[in-house]
């Protein structure tokens, strides 16, 4: 787009430092082309996925792309690992829009870490970053019974309710 | 020039206040308007669980960066780290393009040099 401005562009980087700072040790610092590289794969990163959500709502002649449509972007586009945490994230989300604030602190305080990674190299080990706080991902859902198959749950609960995080190391009865 | 990196900014709590933790929301849904056409809207669900993502993705890369530079016994993140981090962690489609636009700083940074000397 030719006549769009730079804050338009790319997410301020004041925040995207503020966000690689709760990352990094104490002692490290950050390059002005990291800062930028970072910065430039952020924007990359959203249009990637809006696009995707879109040509989903302009084949279901929908004019509003919804949190499902997000999660079944990243589903298409190979970031399969996001979608299963997010949908959980979604629907917790959901069901304490109603409580109060200071109960929805408490229940995300006091829940141990839930990470997600994206499909890695082969060689590649995913990163340790349990130490960065209070994500999207640090709650556990089993004790908020996101794993029960609930007839009343709404958006992508079926999605969530089929999703077994210990499938990868079951085995068949003997 | 290098930005010194801090401590935490969690309290004593260890909770950590959204504008920390997150992209302002505002910004997000503008860069996905301008991907949608005119008429279309966007949820403040979607813009959420967006802004949420994108989060983890930029700690994600930066802790595979952050890690290669401990290996190395740096202490300066650079954007080679970046898009190193980015080939690493599956995102190839990403890191080349970005290795090809930091080379072509690079060059213009020098030839910008050379014009004032």
């Amino acid at each position: 787009m030719a006549g769009v401005r730079e804050q338009d562009q790319y997410m301020p980087i004041a925040n995207v430092i503020r966000i690689m700072r709760r990352i990094l040790p104490a002692h490290a610092k950050i390059s002005d082309d990291a800062k930028e590289t970072i910065q430039e794969c952020v924007s990359e990163y959203i249009s990637f996925i809006t696009a995707e959500a879109n040509e989903r709502c302009q084949r279901e002649q929908r004019k509003t792309v919804t949190a499902e449509d997000v999660l079944w972007a990243m589903e298409k586009l190979g970031f399969d690992n996001y979608a299963h945490p997010l949908s959980l994230y979604l629907h917790r989300y959901r069901k304490t829009e109603g409580e109060p604030a200071s109960a929805r602190r408490a229940s995300a305080s006091a829940s141990p870490s839930m990470q997600m990674h994206p499909r890695t190299h082969p060689h590649s080990h995913p990163p340790n970053y349990s130490h960065h706080g209070f994500g999207m991902f640090d709650f556990d859902p089993s004790s908020q019974g996101f794993y029960r198959d609930d007839a009343s749950s709404s958006g992508s609960g079926g999605f969530v309710a089929s999703f077994d995080p210990y499938a990868n190391i079951k085995r068949d009865p003997l | 020039m290098e930005d010194s990196i801090g401590g935490s900014s969690s309290n004593d709590n260890n909770i950590i206040k959204e504008q920390d933790r997150l992209l302002p929301i505002a910004n997000v849904g503008r860069l996905m308007k301008q991907i949608l056409p005119q008429n279309a809207k966007i949820s403040k669900e979607a813009k959420e669980t967006m802004q949420e993502c994108v989060s983890e993705f930029i700690s994600f890369v930066t802790s595979e960066a952050s890690e290669k530079c401990r290996k190395e016994r740096r202490k300066t993140v650079n954007g080679d780290d970046i898009c190193w981090a980015l080939a690493t962690l599956g995102f190839d489609d990403y890191a080349e393009p970005m290795r090809r636009k930091s080379r072509t700083k690079i060059q213009e940074a020098s030839t910008n040099q050379n014009d004032l000397c």
